[in-house]
């Protein structure tokens, strides 16, 4: 195959002869000759090799497909009543101790299928006289086990967060919907990595067009290697100039459970715990899953403080840099004096000042997210105390400066979404340039530019800023869970993402 | 799936009205005020009334005669009234954003050249009208609840402070003058979305006619509010003498350097949001026009390219035709200045002699800086922060700053500056007087509402470290009937009382003007 279009191309001639053949013959045939087809696209061949029987033959056959791959061990076998086999197998994915017993999963009539079967973790038995490849149940590849979710963690709810098989992550989200409405579609994206990802949603509630786009959205994935969600987001998202983050995320099966049933869809890929949700919005990034176990005061509480971090991880940089050197009137005078007598020694003028903190902590974040888990408390006493603390003393910085990179960066950790809080770290710097010019008229500026650019976003042709501008989608009726969440017996209205009619 | 192009809600076109018309009106009907007092109220009422025929006229239009301009009578109205449209959205959009220049330089940045807030402002609001309609009415949507909710701070601090008998109707308008600036007003009250109104972009039914009024009547309410703040605070004859009654406004919340006090810098932000979203909402309908009557193609690109041409033009010669053309034509301020290079004068006295004026300004000071003829006083001041005093012969107030800033290395800011002195003789002097007010009132940063008094100063008056130590509280009663100059001119029913600095016997207080809260910073001490 040169080149893509001629893959496509090859492709579609399979699929037509296929078609043809099921119109023609059995539906047996017809079926065995598409999933003969398939396996030989994958791997770029014109022709399928079919398993004859003459074990031989089929050894041969079977080892160009694995030339230099040593970790693909192979065992030959002679039973009592004299019948030869051999069988493929990788060393981790199977219990050797455990051939005697070994189960036979299910049996391919081709090569390609059979070595799409041992790379997946399966182990694979060509008995001489049988014109069919056997597939043993293997304990699969060895992955980390059901944890508890690392980067969303809630005081109340369940602790179980997604492993990184994806099988293992669609039955933590099954368990919790036992209702056959839960759909999954499942899909081999990665020309070489050919990562498995499962399409999760709900029949009946799911918009079909949202669905629809975000399978062919999928389809026209053309890339080697899917190692991560996070690939796939990028593959997809609609706008890749943005700073703002188009898909949300997350560990937790009890969320994506939720989000599902709101209208949502959830993709599922295999060897990352972290599942992608969409379509999204800009209030999406600010709720957490325990928002909706709390009370609603409370839950309110809380996101209101979210927003005011929000703006804070934004803005206080730039606002301090704006009050201090260009407009120290807004200050109350005792406050203006005490800021006034820390600056009096910095050698520094606040611009680098605030940038240098604003760096240093920047290091620190990058240091302790590299460094081992043990070395990196102590990372963080050192950067805290030392740099904080000494830098102080040596009169390098103020200590106001000190308080607002730190209250920044709690702002920054109190918003309960990564990704929207990188995208904050580089409009802070955004801000703190336009404003070591402009002063306060830079963060208006700002402000409207990020307005203006989040306004013209969409996420599957939902609006971006929604439940903000949703009046003309579902008459606002999201807008009773956006800052404020109002008691769950007046959240019985559909939901945004919802399919509005016939449920 | 939902947004169609070109096309927004009933209620988001309603919230769209408000912001555009709170912004331009906001920021020019009031300069009525100082032109017609309290009769500018029936201006606005007016205009009130205008906006909302003329958007029903719009509405009924675009329901009845939607297929008028199928025929070539129609197509000639039509073409005629888009070009005139045209040419008012052009102007205005080079007055609105030469508007948001003006208060950035005014309130936030004066070191900035024009030409260079200008030249940002402008490429941002190209950047915006390139998301379309639909984006413009969601940020409206989001900027109807950002913009209002500090115009309803400031209506609420104003309340108490509004002295009802000052907007009763004077009625002594020159008629003439009136419906000359009536019409000009009315040329700007009338949203740009009535070009939208007539397209019927949107659905022309109940809901949707009823946010469109409802957006003019709370762009109305936003305007009669601050109208009537500015003139219950200042008075009408007051009023009549400021430049820009909405900055001035804003100043007067509190003595500077309380709490949520001095906010003019904070509320300018609102109204330069304003200003912008009407900007933005002109400079998109100018591209929407011009891609109607010039282009055949209709394309966003060619319609983008003539409109960034032509608003480039207009603002050069706005540029060219204003006085601000004078300074270099890019300068920018990058870091502003920092604190350590700002003396913060907390008061000041102007002492008149025959050989020239002594202006005495005592400057909060660390204890490390200092110079010229400096005294080193007491701590009165916040935490280790002391005040020093410069003493300087000068003939007027710049002339003396120059030297103070001169001898010191340092720049005076008179941003928290609480009190000034005035020598009686110099008060008694109208010209010398008046010069000196005009001078001090010319400088934005010196808040309106100062503590002047009258003092009779010892003509062996020197600070020492005495000054400001001993206070004096004096009461409305105290100086009522005395010779009294009020810079800030607040009048209050209030029994207040004001905290001034003495220096024992040598200063002796003829009179004083008044403040808003009950004592002054250096009770603090």
């Amino acid at each position: 195959m040169k080149n893509h279009a001629d893959a496509l191309i090859f492709r579609m001639a399979i699929c037509a002869e296929a078609s043809q053949i099921c119109l023609d013959a059995t539906p047996e045939i017809a079926d065995a000759t598409f999933w003969c087809a398939i396996p030989s696209l994958r791997f770029g061949m014109e022709k399928c090799m079919v398993v004859s029987g003459d074990l031989n033959k089929d050894m041969q056959s079977f080892d160009s497909f694995i030339v230099g791959c040593d970790d693909i061990k192979t065992m030959k076998c002679d039973d009592e009543k004299g019948l030869k086999s051999c069988i493929y197998y990788m060393e981790v994915t199977i219990n050797t101790t455990s051939f005697d017993g070994m189960i036979v999963e299910q049996e391919f009539e081709s090569i390609e299928e059979a070595v799409t079967a041992l790379m997946a973790g399966n182990a694979i038995r060509f008995i001489h006289g049988h014109n069919k490849a056997q597939k043993i149940l293997s304990v699969g590849y060895p992955m980390m086990t059901i944890g508890e979710s690392r980067n969303e963690k809630v005081l109340r709810g369940s602790r179980e967060g997604f492993a990184d098989s994806v099988k293992t992550n669609t039955a933590l989200v099954r368990r919790r919907m036992k209702n056959n409405s839960l759909r999954v579609t499942e899909k081999i994206l990665g020309e070489k990595s050919k990562t498995m990802v499962h399409v999760l949603y709900v029949d009946g509630i799911t918009r079909k067009s949202v669905l629809d786009e975000a399978i062919r959205r999928l389809d026209n994935i053309d890339f080697d290697g899917i190692c991560d969600s996070g690939i796939i987001e990028q593959l997809t998202e609609e706008r890749t100039s943005s700073p703002f983050p188009q898909y949300q995320t997350t560990e937790r099966p009890d969320k994506a459970v939720m989000e599902l049933l709101s209208g949502r869809v959830v993709i599922l890929v295999d060897n990352t715990p972290v599942a992608l949700l969409l379509p999204t919005n800009y209030s999406s990034f600010f709720k957490t899953v325990d928002d909706y176990y709390n009370r609603y005061a409370i839950a309110s509480f809380a996101r209101i403080i979210r927003y005011i971090a929000a703006f804070l991880a934004i803005s206080l940089p730039a606002i301090y840099l704006a009050v201090v050197n260009f407009n120290p009137e807004v200050l109350p005078t005792p406050l203006l004096l005490a800021f006034y007598e820390a600056r009096q020694s910095v050698p520094f003028p606040a611009l680098i000042e605030v940038l240098l903190m604003e760096l240093s902590f920047e290091l620190l974040r990058e240091a302790g997210i590299r460094i081992p888990g043990p070395v990196g408390s102590t990372i963080s006493i050192v950067g805290g105390l030392i740099i904080g603390q000494a830098a102080v003393t040596a009169k390098l910085v103020s200590p106001i400066i000190v308080i607002v990179v730190a209250v920044t960066a709690l702002a920054s950790f109190a918003v309960p979404n990564e990704e929207l809080t990188g995208t904050f770290r580089l409009l802070k710097y955004f801000q703190i340039l336009l404003t070591s010019v402009f002063g306060l008229f830079g963060i208006i500026i700002s402000w409207l530019l990020i307005i203006s650019h989040l306004s013209r976003m969409k996420s599957f042709n939902f609006p971006y800023l929604m439940p903000i501008s949703s009046d003309d989608v579902n008459n606002d009726n999201d807008k009773m869970d956006f800052i404020i969440r109002f008691p769950l017996k007046q959240l019985k209205k559909k939901k945004i993402y919802e399919k509005q009619k016939g449920r | 799936m939902f947004s169609k192009n070109n096309k927004v809600s009933g209620r988001q076109l309603g919230r769209m009205i408000f912001v555009e018309t709170s912004g331009s009106t906001a920021f020019l009907s009031l300069s009525f005020i100082g032109k017609y007092g309290s009769d500018g109220l029936f201006i606005i009422l007016w205009l009130y009334i205008f906006a909302l025929i003329f958007s029903m006229g719009m509405l009924r239009l675009a329901k009845n005669h939607k297929n008028c301009e199928q025929g070539k009578f129609g197509k000639i109205i039509k073409t005629v009234l888009m070009i005139v449209l045209l040419a008012k959205y052009v102007c205005m959009v080079g007055i609105v954003l030469y508007g948001i220049a003006d208060v950035a330089k005014l309130v936030l940045i004066p070191e900035v050249s024009t030409l260079f807030i200008l030249i940002l402002t402008f490429v941002c609001v190209i950047y915006c009208i390139d998301g379309g309609i639909e984006s413009r009415g969601r940020a409206c949507e989001l900027l109807f609840f950002v913009v209002l909710i500090p115009i309803v701070i400031i209506c609420v601090m104003l309340i108490p402070k509004i002295q009802p008998h000052y907007i009763v109707p004077e009625f002594e308008m020159n008629l003439k003058n009136a419906v000359l600036d009536f019409l000009a007003l009315a040329w700007f009250f009338v949203p740009a979305e009535s070009l939208f109104l007539i397209r019927d972009c949107y659905d022309n039914n109940n809901e949707t006619r009823t946010n469109i009024y409802a957006g003019i009547t709370l762009s109305f309410l936003v305007n009669f509010a601050i109208f009537a703040g500015a003139l219950g605070v200042y008075g009408g004859k007051t009023v009549s003498g400021m430049d820009r009654p909405v900055l001035r406004l804003m100043q007067i919340s509190g003595l500077p350097g309380g709490f949520l006090n001095r906010q003019d810098g904070i509320m300018s932000v609102f109204l330069i949001v304003s200003l912008f979203c009407s900007a933005w909402a002109l400079t998109y309908h100018i591209n929407e026009l011009i891609k109607n009557i010039f282009l055949q193609k209709n394309t966003m690109k060619y319609a983008m390219k003539i409109t960034v041409t032509a608003m480039v033009m207009v603002l050069f010669i706005l540029y060219i035709c204003s006085d601000k053309s004078k300074e270099k034509i890019i300068s920018a301020n990058v870091g502003g200045m920092d604190l350590e290079e700002r003396k913060f004068v907390m008061s000041m006295i102007v002492s008149y002699s025959d050989d020239g004026t002594e202006f005495y300004y005592e400057i909060a000071s660390s204890g490390n800086g200092g110079g010229g003829e400096s005294a080193q006083g007491n701590d009165s001041s916040a935490g280790n922060v002391s005040s020093e005093f410069e003493v300087t012969k000068a003939k007027t107030a710049k002339e003396a700053e120059e030297k103070i800033s001169y001898a010191t290395g340092s720049k005076l800011d008179y941003s928290h500056m609480k009190v000034l002195l005035l020598d009686k003789e110099l008060m008694e002097d109208n010209e010398k007087l008046k010069g000196l007010i005009e001078e001090i009132s010319g400088n934005v940063k010196i808040a309106e509402n100062v503590v002047v008094c009258g003092i009779e100063l010892d003509y062996e008056f020197e600070p020492s470290e005495e000054y400001g130590k001993k206070t004096e509280q004096i009461t409305k009663q105290q100086f009522e009937n005395s010779e009294i100059y009020r810079f800030n001119r607040i009048y209050s029913e209030e029994d207040e009382k004001v905290t001034i600095p003495l220096i024992d016997e040598k200063v002796k207080i003829v009179g004083s003007g008044m403040v808003t809260k009950d004592v002054v910073y250096w009770d603090v001490g």
